[in-house]
């Protein structure tokens, strides 16, 4: 399965003329205040790597995995040798997203994007595209987002890819991803995992659509 | 040649077999199935067996080749089905394996195994070995193996190779210890608001000690801040971790092994904090199998190394392993290069460095292992365990011998990390410590190098401690971190198990053998102290056994060629510190296991700690032999026996070795059910096949049935294969003599005498422990409740047997009414938990050195002109010793106590506090039994 057809921005699921609507947006972006004000302060008095929002442990079928909460109930989970996205979830109402069986975790809640394929990460380079081999470098917990990291190469080619997770959410709520590449081969470009770029709005950092990722610019990623 | 005759002779005379000889010299030897031993849950249906279960299942027979031949095995079989993994054929260590084809419509047909060299002389050993863990609908059938060589009459089968029966045991004599090693000071360094499941330990500069839990975090202590009175204050320094299993260090650079990475923990802005987990590694395939773990971490030569384990959970199906599983795998620190050095492990819980700056790796017993192991690690070395495709890249037929075999439920169960002492240890400098998830305690190796190959000797060295130890770290002073962890659900046992603690040596003198040398001809003994004067002379002071290994696909493995050695002399060297003992019939690829008898002592007259080695013959060297000299003409030739061999005593030991560790023996609940009461109870259990649950009577077949094949029927609300298929390890003669001393516990007062041996509960309770207890314990107003609950714990730890109070009770130690005069609150309790600090002259030990060289140790009970009278035995005060003045030489008095030390280790806290306050209520008058209560 490549992606889930329901879409995942949260601002989605109620019209604007909904005076219900009006009345849970309050409420939300009261507890999302609440939560950030939270959030600030495990990051200046608590550890890094609190399990509430950021777990090592394996997810569903991956034993190489990492699965990052942003904002109150959403997680995000990685496939790590692959280097990619493979699932958004939002926890039910009022419960965890992840669920213990020893060092598994179960990803509970409502699927809103999933990529279960063994699409690659692609260099494109004089009109040709080859797959890169991936290696993860680590993770990193700084103020205000997450950061994993890559390694991709392709012969003596070696790029690095870093994705960052803000705790919490852009603008109108929707799950948000950041992505840089550095030392990309001369005219070369980054080309996502296919579903990823079915799935996902490419844009520089001042907004505008991009197919590709260039060298050391960071691109934002949101739900098509 | 002459080394082979040897061998036959020896063979012949000491295994005392009986050879089957075929009549007619032919070169086949033609065995009905019925010729060969059968174990574990095979069935026979008239003369054929069939095979549907591999756990503990094995076939086999010795063999025997007069000359050293070229032979083919082959088997007579039917089989109605395709199987999905291979039997394996073990052939003198070397394996072929089989896939079993399906014959037509089931009829029988022959199938020809491997084609293997035969040694001469020696019996060897030929298994049949069904996949481990896999149950099949349809039986494997077998009804004749057939070896061919090409000599006439050279093959025999070798048929009732006899076991020897060993001496009676004791703790650290045949059995576990069961205290602490004197010269060991130890303090629990308790967190009473959690239990700390420790993972992985090192330092960080010469006072900081980190260690991980299985909880993923990282703590920090201040070692300048630990303190016997107050809780230590660890702090919590990281989180999030993923099951780390080691912890290394190199200047301010901290390493992690996770579950499925190599990880180095980054504080990049020096806050504290460890802001990044940066992956140094994860260049190996990972599955969802919880038995995968990255276990230990040393840093040696910027490298970072550490073993993977197999996994566990298709062991039912089809045993696949991810690829690389069971390696010592390198890591650069500084770029991350990931080199594979050797392959083969299995569990390998414990990773350490020896003194040459080699790797030391501990094994668990299991598949492909047939005893637990300290490896000595050689590069592309591999160690045994095979998978299924894809194979190891280092998997080769001849596997790299450990450098000492741990003998499962003798020595070691599930080793932990080994570490080598440093000089601070005295005379144990150089030598490898390890912990055991199971069997508890330390454990001590001396490893010696025989023409390039490391080898050496365990010895028993303390249990007595309150937890399991996994992984250790030690300061620059040469004080020893320990940290303990226990899995599983059962919180009480988790807390009372896990955790860290500090030990120090104190480098009081204990007389124990303290390493073992080999030489062309035999060991070499080396002892702590000088032996008494006279003794040591003797050989039939010293019982040694030998035998081999040979690895199957199945958990464990029996020993091979067991049997008794002889030792042909014993010389005592002019220090008496050193004893060489020659064995003929030393060879190589065994273990040798030796026996000292416990009425050795040393010159000043202290007894062993413990009488027990065992040795791993890797490399015999030529041209350097021991040192072989008479007796001198005083030297001490007893007439009384140095060991017991009563015939009750072997099901005890086998129950200490194989069982006690997960069934107690007084009803409490461990990891199985408690043999208390067992024996022809009615047990609810589980067809393993079929599902259904139904009540059995457990009678001598049952309980048989359950040692031999645990997961057949299974107690109802246990899980399959927890229990190990210790029926595979095993002998007929063995199984007979555990179910017979199981059967005896049927019997409420054998059962409780046995249960006083083996207490479940053992704390290792030290002074520091009581550090509040002040002048005395009891309040002003006296709590009868307590006091007698304070008179069943006097009972319990059974001071009786040597302490009257108010004239009832036995005469070897003070009245108690007396002592509780003079001794209250913290001195009292001193008094009982150390009872060397202040011997009264009335109860001082004496040691007596005899003509004969005999030393006599005990209590002078009486004495007269000519006939001084010695209970050796405080427990048995009936038993003296009649000694005539005129035979003594030497007498001295023992600064040691009669009074054992420990005794209160069956006892809670809270029971002997109240002990305590039963005491200083002026304890009243106990009699045999309780008054009838009267009611009017």
């Amino acid at each position: 399965m490549e992606g889930n057809a329901a879409s995942f921005s949260i601002h989605s699921r109620f019209s604007m003329h909904d005076t219900r609507y009006r009345f849970v947006l309050f409420v939300f972006l009261s507890v999302t205040c609440v939560s950030s004000l939270r959030a600030e302060e495990i990051e200046t008095d608590g550890l890094p790597f609190d399990r509430e929002r950021i777990n090592r442990y394996s997810l569903d079928h991956l034993p190489r995995s990492i699965s990052i909460r942003q904002g109150d109930d959403v997680w995000l989970g990685y496939d790590l040798p692959r280097a990619t996205l493979y699932k958004v979830w939002r926890a039910p109402a009022g419960e965890a997203g992840l669920k213990q069986t020893g060092f598994v975790m179960r990803s509970v809640g409502n699927t809103l994007y999933e990529d279960r394929s063994d699409e690659p990460w692609k260099l494109r380079r004089s009109g040709e595209t080859v797959p890169l081999a991936i290696r993860y470098l680590g993770c990193s917990q700084r103020r205000g987002y997450f950061e994993l990291r890559w390694e991709l190469s392709h012969d003596a080619d070696i790029v690095t890819l870093r994705e960052r997770v803000p705790k919490t959410a852009g603008n109108e709520n929707a799950v948000t991803r950041e992505v840089q590449v550095d030392s990309l081969p001369a005219g070369a470009q980054l080309l996502l995992p296919l579903p990823a770029q079915r799935r996902w709005n490419l844009l520089t950092a001042d907004g505008r659509p991009a197919s590709s990722l260039g060298d050391s610019q960071w691109y934002r990623l949101t739900p098509r | 040649m002459n080394r082979l005759r040897i061998v036959c002779c020896l063979v012949f005379s000491l295994v005392g077999c009986t050879v089957g000889q075929a009549a007619d010299p032919s070169r086949l030897l033609d065995l009905p199935a019925k010729a060969i031993f059968s174990k574990g849950p095979n069935q026979w249906n008239d003369d054929v067996l069939e095979i549907t279960r591999g756990r503990g299942a094995i076939i086999g027979w010795y063999l025997q080749a007069e000359q050293a031949d070229q032979v083919t095995v082959a088997v007579e079989y039917a089989s109605t089905q395709p199987l999905n993994q291979k039997y394996q054929l073990s052939f003198d260590a070397m394996d072929r394996f089989w896939d079993v084809e399906p014959t037509t419509g089931g009829e029988w047909s022959r199938a020809e195994l491997g084609t293997f060299r035969v040694r001469a002389g020696l019996p060897i050993l030929v298994l049949l070995v069904p996949p481990s863990g896999t149950t099949y609908p349809q039986p494997v059938k077998f009804r004749k193996l057939i070896v061919e060589g090409t000599k006439p009459g050279n093959l025999s089968l070798v048929t009732n190779l006899e076991e020897p029966t060993v001496p009676d045991a004791s703790p650290g004599f045949g059995r576990k210890l069961t205290e602490r090693h004197p010269a060991l000071d130890a303090i629990d360094l308790r967190d009473d608001d959690r239990p700390l499941r420790v993972t992985g330990m090192a330092m960080r500069g010469p006072r900081e000690l980190l260690f991980t839990t299985w909880e993923g975090e990282l703590f920090s202590l201040d070692l300048d801040a630990v303190s016997e009175r107050e809780a230590p204050p660890f702090r919590l320094i990281a989180q999030g971790l993923s099951e780390p299993m080691g912890l290394a260090i190199s200047g301010q650079r901290i390493f992690v092994t996770e579950k499925n990475q190599a990880t180095e923990l980054i504080d990049e802005d020096g806050d504290g904090r460890f802001e990044t987990y940066r992956c140094l590694s994860h260049d190996w395939e990972s599955t969802l199998d919880y038995h995968e773990y990255l276990f230990g971490a040393v840093i040696r030569d910027s490298k970072l190394s550490f073993s993977s384990s197999v996994g566990m959970a298709r062991r039912g199906k089809d045993n696949y392993q991810a690829p690389l599983r069971g390696s010592l795998v390198q890591v650069d620190i500084g770029t991350g290069q990931t080199e594979i050095i050797a392959g083969g492990l299995r569990t390998p819980d414990g990773i350490g460095l020896g003194l040459d700056g080699a790797l030391l790796v501990t094994d668990n017993q299991g598949e492909w292992l047939p005893a637990n192991k300290l490896i000595h690690v050689q590069q592309d070395g591999f160690y045994q365990f095979r998978s299924v495709p894809p194979w190891h890249p280092l998997d080769r037929p001849q596997a790299t011998p450990p450098a000492v075999w741990l003998p499962q439920g003798e020595i070691a169960a599930s080793p932990t990390q080994p570490i080598t002492l440093p000089e601070t240890w005295g005379h144990f400098a150089g030598h490898v410590l390890f912990g055991d998830a199971t069997f508890g305690g330390l454990q001590r190796a001396f490893l010696e190098e025989s023409e390039g190959v490391v080898q050496g000797a365990v010895f028993p060295f303390s249990q007595g401690f309150q937890h399991l130890f996994h992984r250790f770290a030690l300061t620059p002073e040469g004080e020893l971190y320990a940290g303990g962890i226990a899995r599983g659900n059962d919180w009480d046992f988790i807390d009372r198990v896990s955790g860290l603690t500090r030990i120090r040596y104190t480098g009081q003198e204990v007389f124990e053998p303290l390493a073992a040398r080999i030489r062309s001809n035999g060991l070499e003994i080396e002892f702590s102290l000088p032996l008494a004067t006279g003794s040591g002379w003797d050989p039939a002071s010293y019982f040694v056994t030998q035998w081999g290994y040979q690895a199957t696909q199945t958990y464990g493995g029996a020993k091979v060629r067991y049997r008794q050695t002889e030792v042909a002399s014993a010389t005592v060297s002019s220090d008496r510190r050193r004893v060489f003992l020659e064995l003929p019939e030393m060879i190589e690829d065994e273990v040798v296991h030796l026996r000292l008898p416990e009425s050795f002592s040393s010159e000043s007259g202290q007894p062993l700690w413990a009488g027990e080695l065992w040795y791993t013959v890797n490399r015999i060297p030529v041209g350097k032999p021991g040192d072989v000299r008479n007796p001198p003409r005083r030297a001490l030739l007893t007439n009384k026996p140095y060991f017991q061999f009563s015939p009750g005593n072997a099901g005890r030991v086998l129950y200490q070795n194989y069982c006690a560790s997960c069934h107690s023996l007084d009803g409490s609940r461990l990891v199985g059910p408690s043999f208390l009461n067992l024996a022809g109870s009615t047990r609810k259990v589980r067809d393993q096949q079929t599902g259904k649950t139904f009540e059995v009577q457990a009678d001598r077949q049952y309980l048989r049935h359950s040692i031999q094949d645990p997961n057949a029927l299974l107690v109802d609300g246990y899980p399959e294969n927890l229990m190990p298929p210790v029926g595979g390890i095993l002998t007929e003669k063995q199984i007979n003599q555990l179910v017979g001393y199981l059967e005896k516990l049927s019997d409420p007062e054998f059962a409780r005498i046995e249960a006083a041996r083996t207490p479940t509960v053992q704390n290792a309770w030290t002074m520091s422990d009581f550090s509040d207890i002040g002048e005395r314990v009891s309040t002003e107003t006296a709590d009868p409740a307590a006091i007698a609950r304070g008179r069943q714990a006097f009972l319990k730890a059974q001071c009786l047997q040597c302490h009257s109070v108010s004239g009832y009770g036995a005469e070897s130690g003070p009245d108690l009414v007396e002592s509780v005069k003079k001794f209250r609150g913290e001195k009292l309790l001193r008094h009982i938990i150390e009872p060397a600090l202040e011997i009264h002259p009335k109860y001082q030990t004496s040691q007596f050195l005899l003509e004969s060289g005999q030393v006599v140790v005990g209590n002078v009970i009486r004495e007269d002109e000519s006939v001084i009278q010695i209970a050796t035995n405080l427990l048995m005060p009936q038993d003296l010793t009649l000694i005539d003045r005129s035979e003594i030489e030497d007498r001295q008095v023992s600064k040691n106590s009669a009074m054992p030390e420990g005794l209160l280790n069956g006892l809670s806290k809270t029971e002997i506090l109240d002990l305590l306050r039963f005491l200083e209520a002026g304890p009243a008058p106990i009699v045999p039994t309780e008054a009838p209560a009267v009611t009017k």
